[in-house]
């Protein structure tokens, strides 16, 4: 008998059988061989106990609302501030009428709110968290408006000399924005200062460095004489250096350290043909011989060589000493001049010309300067400053008619008989000192301001020499740093609760373009006592974690799930705050967008309405399970 | 032989049109397919697109620069992150912003912690597809999960995440992130070898994947699809290489590529790539820098006037980014280039002539998302 191996070839049902048979065996072998039973892993990685965490709203719920300002986080105005002024302090103080408090606050990381409130070119400013929603508030000119509303009763209360006396000299030499701050800042810690300036008058940079249109020189004469008051002496037309002062002579007459703020006053030079050439006057020689009162020697038509702030002061200063033709030449365009922009304006309406992308080749001209040749530029790829560097077009000179030339590029300090001193300067000149305490390689000498920076602002030098101040002090004080500040005010309201919805900035009243460039007269005035505090109400109080009902994240919110209902008693507070979780999408825009911090989050988003009065609605309630 | 040749004239029927979707499971979301059918055979498949359209580019002309993130979540919504970072660079490039080293270290473990929880989630509904229902499915969101948790931690989220934001991500992570996702990469490998001991022998599987759905390697460069759908066929296009982006040129890792082209190839080049991520996680997460985690940019910004394209390796290809800025704080035309979109034309075109089960095998493999192709 056959045995039949085979299996049967013909009808379809045999090899449906082959291949269920097969494909049986391989999922037994797969399932046998290698199993595949998995286990779930035995720790779990930990996460928060709330699978979505809450939306909070500091102050509203479980929080009180705190009466004193207590925020260790500067706000941005402050950050940006080199001088770390609390911008946002006295701004609320000013909203809130107290023009006195604000001015000492103010005091205590600048003491020449005045004059800065006219020169500074408001970095803080340029922070303002407001100007990210419209417009920046207008922190210079209404700290101008606060430096000259303060009484007289206050002003004779902070400028009276301290009354722990530390039985120490110190000299200061320089009286500009460095040497007056160090002066202040040493005298209220009852040092005995004297002040040194090689100028007939005060100020140094401030005075000669800076026209008299933009700073009256009425203005710096009335912060020396509270310097005075409280027990500055100061010296004019004492030069410092080889043939005047020295710092032996300085050690002779028992001054237990010495305060460098000798600016940078050397004007850099263009390194060009024919720039010895009469007629060619350095722009801070032009300024100074102008605020000096010196013969100036300018001509009818200028060149001005340079798109600083300087350079504007320069063009600016030529038209009202009568010059016909004003012309301002600059390699680059008007995107990267480092003037401010409120300046370059001002300067154009009063009818300076401004040549773009243009260097200045060679002077012509044989004793006197007749011609100015000049080489076209155009823009290249962005250098490490992250401005786009000039690059020359060949062949395009061309020459223009001038008489008198200004160069305002720049300008380094004065230091080379102070390295022979012995003092450590860096390739710039510029003293190295310890950046925290201001000291230099040399015992007991302090240094500060523009020598140490190199060109800067004002409010930049009066940073570092508050910082040198109190190194002087700790140094004399054998490490102890003196309360200064004994008579500290109460500090309650620094922080605002009011808010102001107007858009825009106000500048304050300018003279007219016709009229000013006939005078020295200061072009800008003060701001009025009502637009000052409508201003100052402008400010979004940053960081200070207090509501202020601004409604920026009402109006940031994507999905206009948030909604906010303002107090009906006329205050600017928030009495319903309410987030509507059919829309909210968890992005935590709002909260990123809070400019006071109010506003935070856990790690995960909320699910419930809250109210100022406290938490109303929970997720369970507003779903309808524990009604 | 005549007469059965005759048979067959005879037997010819009439094609029927029949309508897959759209509100079908595999459809995977709201896709209508409208199939021409000669008996079991498909002469044309017509894929009809527009059910999930929430007009998301025109609302995007109506919102800031800030505002538009959240949406990139919600086009693409399992590769969130990796749609947020075409849409953040497009801004940084005309912003030139530079993005610090830490964030840009840490979009990129979140970028491929993204990446795996796509591919995971489509070996899920892959399996799922070709007739092994549940288990691959189960195991796949169980491992999800498992990622999902490090990433929630981290962001606050457990899918639409919105993590990064022009200058960098927005939050720190939290101080046991590096075990976490240290302990994720050593142990992501080992689930990919379990998904293919899973599937890759299985006899249904197999019938399923292999020969099914084969793409024509030129055809497909023509009808410009990317990613995975692409490598399947042989061609090593990845813009993590071929135009490197954030700090990808500083890891090593390989492209997956396929031979055939086929459901299965698609199968193994995403298992593949797994294990890759996994790879680019481990030296991310070792050479984890210090630093700032964001750029310091203004909340809102303003771009300067002029346009940008931004393409990015999705975890599904090429997902670009067309950002036209006239100077204000709200773009002036937002454009979107979804790998899904051209991804399912062309699968859409590979299935004529074959039987209607393998439409679902097709489609399943493709890897679409609605939300990304109708926008």
């Amino acid at each position: 008998m056959e045995t039949k191996t085979k299996v049967q070839t013909n009808g379809s049902i045999p090899i449906y059988g082959l291949g269920l048979l097969k494909s049986m065996y391989v999922t037994m072998r797969t399932l046998l061989k290698r199993s595949v039973t998995v286990q779930y892993p035995r720790e779990r990685l930990p996460i928060p106990a709330l699978s979505r965490g809450r939306l909070i709203m500091k102050g509203a719920i479980d929080e009180a609302v705190p009466d004193v300002l207590v925020s260790d986080v500067m706000p941005p105005c402050q950050v940006a501030c080199p001088a770390n002024v609390d911008a946002r302090g006295y701004i609320g103080l000013v909203a809130a009428g107290r023009y006195d408090d604000a001015f000492e606050l103010h005091l205590e990381k600048n003491p020449i709110p005045a004059i800065i409130g006219r020169v500074c070119p408001h970095p803080c400013e340029d922070a303002c968290r407001r100007g990210e929603e419209d417009e920046p508030v207008t922190i210079c000119w209404i700290k101008r408006f606060m430096a000259d509303n303060v009484s007289a009763e206050r002003l004779n209360k902070v400028y009276t000399p301290p009354k722990i006396r530390k039985g120490k000299k110190v000299a200061v030499i320089g009286a500009g924005p460095a040497g007056m701050s160090a002066a202040f800042y040493l005298a209220k810690c009852g040092y005995d200062v004297t002040v040194f300036d090689r100028f007939p008058k005060v100020g140094g940079m401030l005075t000669v460095g800076i026209p008299e249109y933009r700073l009256p020189e009425s203005i710096v004469e009335k912060e020396v004489e509270n310097l005075k008051r409280l027990g500055v002496k100061i010296q004019l037309n004492t030069p410092f250096g080889p043939g005047g002062l020295t710092l032996d002579d300085l050690k002779k007459q028992d001054f237990a350290a010495v305060f460098l703020g000798i600016g940078a006053h050397e004007p850099m030079e263009l390194e060009i043909e024919g720039e010895h050439l009469i007629g060619v006057i350095p722009g801070e020689v032009f300024l100074a011989r102008d605020r000096l009162g010196q013969d100036i020697g300018m001509g009818k038509k200028v060149a001005i060589v340079g798109g600083g702030n300087t350079a504007i002061d320069c063009a600016r200063v030529a038209l009202r000493m009568g010059a016909d033709k004003v012309t301002i030449l600059y390699r680059r365009t008007r995107k990267e001049m480092p003037a401010l922009d409120a300046e370059v304006e001002d300067a154009l309406e009063e009818g300076v010309k401004v040549e773009f992308l243009v260097a200045p080749v060679r002077v012509l001209g044989r004793d006197y300067v007749k011609q100015l040749e000049l080489l076209r530029m155009e823009l290249g790829p962005p250098d490490e400053s992250g401005r786009r560097r000039p690059v020359q077009i060949k062949g395009s000179e061309y020459t223009i008619d001038v008489d008198t030339v200004i160069p305002a590029i720049s300008r380094t300090p004065e230091t080379d008989w102070l390295k022979e001193a012995g003092l450590d300067c860096n390739k710039r000149d510029a003293i190295v000192v310890d950046p925290e305490t201001g000291r230099t390689n040399r015992e007991n000498i302090f240094a500060a301001g523009d020598a140490v920076t190199g060109p800067s602002i004002a409010i930049d030098a009066i940073g570092t020499a508050r910082k040198a101040a109190m190194g002087i002090d700790r140094h004399l004080n054998g490490g102890q740093l003196s309360e200064y500040w004994s008579n500290a005010f109460n500090r309650e309201d620094t922080m605002k609760n009011r808010y102001e919805d107007l858009p825009n900035r106000e500048h304050p009243e300018k003279l007219d373009p016709k009229e000013r460039i006939t005078n020295f007269d200061e072009v800008e005035k003060t701001y009025p006592r009502t637009i000052a505090i409508k201003q100052a109400e402008r400010c979004l109080s940053c960081m200070t974690q207090r509501c202020i009902a601004c409604h920026i994240c009402e109006k940031n919110c994507p999905t206009r799930a948030i909604t906010v209902r303002d107090s009906q008693n006329g205050e600017r507070m928030v009495d319903v705050y309410e987030l509507d979780y059919g829309r909210c999408q968890f992005c935590k825009i709002c909260v990123e967008m809070c400019p006071t911090t109010t506003l935070s989050h856990t790690p995960d988003f909320g699910l419930g309405t809250y109210t100022r009065k406290g938490a109303v609605y929970g997720k369970n309630r507003m779903l309808g399970v524990d009604q | 032989m005549e007469e059965i040749k005759h048979d067959e004239q005879l037997l010819q029927t009439d094609t029927m049109d029949l309508n897959i979707g759209p509100h079908h499971p595999a459809t995977h979301g709201v896709l209508r397919i409208v199939a021409t059918l000669d008996g079991e055979r498909i002469i044309k498949a017509v894929p009809y697109i527009g059910y999930l359209h929430r007009g998301v580019e025109k609302l995007c002309e109506d919102l800031t620069y800030m505002q538009i993130t959240p949406h990139f979540d919600r086009t693409d919504y399992v590769s969130n992150i990796n749609n947020e970072l075409s849409y953040v660079m497009a801004v940084e490039k005309l912003a030139e912003i530079k993005v610090p080293e830490r964030a840009e270290f840490l979009r990129v473990i979140m970028l491929e912690l993204n990446r795996i929880l796509n591919h995971l989630i489509w070996v899920g509904s892959f399996a799922n597809d070709v007739g092994l229902f549940g288990t691959a499915f189960m195991y796949s969101f169980r491992d999800r999960d498992l990622i999902q948790r490090v990433m929630e931690r981290v962001t606050g989220a457990r899918v639409h995440y919105h993590y990064l934001t022009y200058g960098g991500v927005r939050e720190e992570v939290h101080d046991d992130f590096e075990a976490d996702v240290k302990k994720l990469a050593d142990w992501i490998p080992g689930r990919v070898d379990e998904y293919e001991m899973l599937l890759e022998d299985n006899e249904v599987f197999r019938a399923r994947t292999i020969g099914v759905g084969v793409l024509d390697k030129e055809e497909a460069i023509n009808y410009g699809c990317s990613g995975p759908f692409l490598r399947s066929t042989g061609v090593p296009i990845d813009l993590r290489k071929l135009e490197p982006y954030s700090v990808y040129p500083l890891f090593d890792f390989d492209i997956p590529v396929g031979k055939n082209g086929d459901a299965f190839d698609r199968f193994k080049v995403r298992m593949n790539e797994m294990r890759e991520s996994a790879k680019i996680i481990k030296q991310a997460i070792e050479g984890l820098p210090g630093g700032p985690i964001r750029a310091k940019v203004p909340r809102k910004i303003r771009l300067p006037k002029g346009e940008v394209y931004i393409r990015t390796e999705n975890t599904k290809g090429e997902f670009g980014v067309y950002l036209v800025s006239d100077g204000g704080e709200k773009p002036y035309r937002l454009k979107l280039r979804s790998p899904s979109y051209t991804n399912l034309m062309y699968g859409s075109r590979v299935v004529e002539g074959m039987v209607l089960p393998d439409v679902v095998a097709v489609l399943a493999s493709v890897d679409i998302v609605l939300g990304c192709i109708d926008r």
